[in-house]
C-alpha cells in the first residue's frame, strides 16, 4: 500500500557519487541530509535539485548515458 | 608529569586527542587543526561559551611541558578539568537528552553569528554536571566557511533528535537501542516505526522521512553534480534551520504511555509512619560521617536519599535507575534544584558494557567505579529475588562498586518481595538476612546493622577491609 512517505521513493537516484564536503570535515554528512538542507536552502538550491531531476527524467526517456546504479553506502 | 596515556575513545576525529596523566585530562591539537583552532580560540566564544557553564574550561599549557614521542604533530595542548563522572547518551533519561540536544543547537547558533561552525554532532561530546549539560569537546569548533552546509545534521538527527522521537512519538526510551548502536538511530529505522500521523509534521517529514528517503536513493555516476555541489546553503537557512529545530525539540515530550510502576513509588512505598523518615536519617549520618566526592546511588527512584545525602556532606551523586517515570522525576528535581545529582538509566543486571571500537571506546560500569560510596536501598530483592540473581554474587559485585556503603536488605515477608513472588515458585531458600550478612562479611566489615520495619527491612553499613585506616 502507498503510505505519505513512501512517495518518496518515486524519485529517481541521481545524487553523484563524488559528494564535496569542506576539506576539514571528518563526518560523512550524508546524502540525505544535504539534500534536505538544498531544499531549505531556497529557490537557488531547489532549481538546483530540480534541475537534476530533469537531467534524469531526460536521460531515462533518451536511454542514453544511463549507468548502472551504484549501491549506496548506507544499504 | 607522566607520560600521557591516550583516552581509548578519542580517536576519531584526527585534529587532536585527550591524553590522561596524574589524574588530569589533556586534549592536544595536532598541526592540521592548528589554524582552525587559533581562528576560534580568537573569537572569543568559547570563553564566552565557558563563562556561562556551556562549555568545560580549558586552560592552555606549554607544548614543551607535554612530553615528546607522541605519535602526533602537537601545536597546542589543553589541560581540562576531570569531570566526576563520565556518562553516555544511552544512559540518559530523556530529559537529558533533550537539554543535550537543545545546549548542542544552543552553541551552534552562537558559533554561527561568530563566524564558527561545528564539525560534527556527536551526543557523546556532551557531560552532565548534575542535570546541566555541557559540551567537551573544543575540536568540534571550526571556522564557518560561508554557503557551506551543516555537516553535522545526519549526526545530530541519529544521535539526538530520532531517540527524542522514538519516545515522544512511539512512547518507547531510546536507551536499549542506543546502546546497541552508539551510532544513534537511522532516520530509515526509525521512519517505518512512526506512526502515520506523526509524518504529517513538516519537521518529522523534513528531517526524518525526507532525509531517509534521500539517504537511501541510489547513487549513480552518470550525472554531473558540480552545480549542485556548489550551490550556497545560505546563513540565513542555515541559522533558520537551527532555530526551527531548536524550537521543536523544546516541545517534545514523553508520550503518555502511563505511569510507569516506579515513578510514584516515594508517596506509594510500603513504609509505616516514621520508618521512612528514619531510613533518611540513616543516610543522612552515613554522608555525615564519610563525606563522600562522589556517591553512587543504585536504585534511585526520583532521587530522594541522594538529595538527603547532598544536604549532609555528600559533594556530588550519580542515581541509578531502570524505572523511565522516576528518573524523568529525579532529573526535573536535580535541574529545578541545580542539585550535583545526575540521574541515569542502569539494569542493574545488565550494566553498561565495554564497547565500541576495540571494546574500548566506551568504558563500562565497572570501569567507571570510582565513587566514594554507593547506596543500594530496596535494590537487592530486585535482582535476587526479580532476576535470580545470587547473595554471594550480590554481595561481591555491590562492595566491588564503592569501599564503603549502605545497603537495604528486604525480607521476604515484606509485601513488596511478597509481589515479586506472586507469580513464581520461591525458590530462594538462602534469601535471609543472616544470609546476605554472611555474603556481605566475606566481602567487607559491617560496621552496623539497624532494623527498619517491623516485617524485618534493615540498613547496613559495610566497609571494605583495610579501607579507612
Amino acid at each position: 500500500m502507498m503510505t505519505p512517505d513512501s512517495l518518496w521513493q518515486l524519485l529517481p537516484g541521481w545524487w553523484p557519487t563524488d559528494l564535496v564536503t569542506p576539506a576539514v570535515a571528518y563526518l560523512d554528512p550524508g546524502t540525505g541530509s544535504m539534500i534536505v538542507q538544498l531544499l531549505l536552502g531556497g529557490i537557488a538550491g531547489a532549481l538546483v535539485v530540480g534541475k537534476l531531476y530533469w537531467q534524469r527524467f531526460k536521460s531515462f526517456f533518451s536511454r542514453k548515458g544511463t549507468a548502472s546504479p551504484v549501491p549506496s553506502q548506507d544499504d | 608529569m607522566n607520560r600521557p596515556v591516550p583516552d581509548p575513545g578519542s580517536f576519531r576525529d584526527p585534529s587532536g586527542r585527550i591524553y590522561h596523566s596524574g589524574g588530569k585530562v589533556y586534549r592536544t591539537v595536532t598541526g592540521q587543526a592548528r589554524d582552525d583552532f587559533e581562528f576560534v580560540r580568537d573569537t572569543g566564544l568559547i570563553d564566552r561559551l565557558v563563562r556561562t557553564g556551556r562549555v568545560i574550561a580549558g586552560e592552555a599549557i606549554s607544548v614543551d611541558g607535554f612530553p615528546h614521542g607522541l605519535a602526533e604533530d602537537i601545536a597546542h595542548v589543553v589541560e581540562h578539568p576531570r569531570l566526576p563522572f563520565i556518562s553516555y547518551p544511552y544512559e540518559w533519561p530523556f530529559p537529558a537528552l533533550k537539554a543535550a540536544a537543545l545546549l548542542h543547537l544552543d552553541i551552534q547558533i552562537d558559533a554561527l553569528d561568530a563566524g564558527v561552525a561545528l564539525s560534527d554532532a556527536s551526543a557523546f561530546n556532551i557531560q552532565f554536571r548534575g542535570a546541566r549539560p555541557v559540551f567537551i569537546d573544543l575540536l568540534s569548533f571550526r571556522r564557518y566557511r560561508a554557503g557551506e552546509m551543516w555537516t553535522g545534521h545526519r549526526q545530530f538527527c541519529e544521535q539526538f533528535l530520532n531517540p527524542l522521537l522514538l519516545r515522544a512519538k512511539c512512547g518507547v526510551a531510546h536507551n536499549a537501542w542506543y546502546r546497541g548502536t552508539q551510532e544513534g538511530i537511522a532516520a530509515g529505522d526509525l521512519r517505518r516505526l512512526l506512526p502515520w500521523t506523526s509524518k504529517l509534521s513538516r519537521n518529522v517529514l523534513l528531517h526524518v522521512v525526507a532525509q531517509s528517503a534521500f539517504q537511501k536513493a541510489p547513487m549513480t555516476s552518470d550525472t554531473n553534480g558540480t552545480a549542485l555541489l556548489q550551490t550556497r546553503f545560505p546563513t540565513a537557512s542555515y541559522r533558520r534551520m537551527l532555530t526551527n529545530l531548536r524550537g521543536w525539540i523544546e516541545t517534545l515530550q514523553p508520550a503518555d504511555t502511563g505511569k510507569t510502576v516506579w515513578q510514584d513509588y516515594a508517596t506509594s512505598h510500603s513504609y509505616a509512619g516514621d520508618e521512612i523518615a528514619a531510613k533518611g536519617d540513616f543516610i543522612a549520618e552515613f554522608a555525615r560521617a564519610v563525606t563522600p566526592a562522589l556517591l553512587w546511588d543504585l536504585g534511585c527512584n526520583t532521587g530522594d536519599f541522594s538529595a538527603i545525602a547532598l544536604g549532609n556532606g555528600a559533594r556530588y551523586a550519580i542515581g541509578f535507575d531502570m524505572d523511565q517515570g522516576a528518573l524523568e522525576r529525579a532529573f526535573a528535581r536535580a535541574a529545578a534544584a541545580d542539585l550535583p545529582f545526575t540521574p541515569l538509566y542502569l539494569d542493574g543486571a545488565n550494566p553498561s558494557p565495554s564497547q565500541g571500537w576495540n571494546e574500548q571506546e566506551r568504558q563500562g560500569l565497572a570501569g567507571r567505579a570510582t565513587a566514594d560510596a554507593v547506596i543500594a536501598l530496596a535494590f537487592v530483592h530486585h535482582l535476587a529475588i526479580g532476576r535470580n540473581i545470587p547473595l554471594p554474587d550480590l554481595a561481591a559485585w555491590l562492595t566491588s562498586l564503592a569501599p564503603q556503603g549502605v545497603v537495604e536488605f528486604v525480607p521476604k515477608q515484606d509485601p513488596m518481595v511478597q509481589r515479586l513472588l506472586a507469580l513464581r515458585d520461591d525458590i530462594f531458600p538462602d534469601y535471609t538476612l543472616e544470609h546476605f550478612q554472611y555474603c556481605l562479611s566475606q566481602r567487607a566489615q559491617i560496621v552496623e546493622t539497624r532494623p527498619l520495619t517491623r516485617v524485618g527491612r534493615t540498613l547496613i553499613r559495610f566497609q571494605r577491609p583495610g579501607f579507612g585506616r
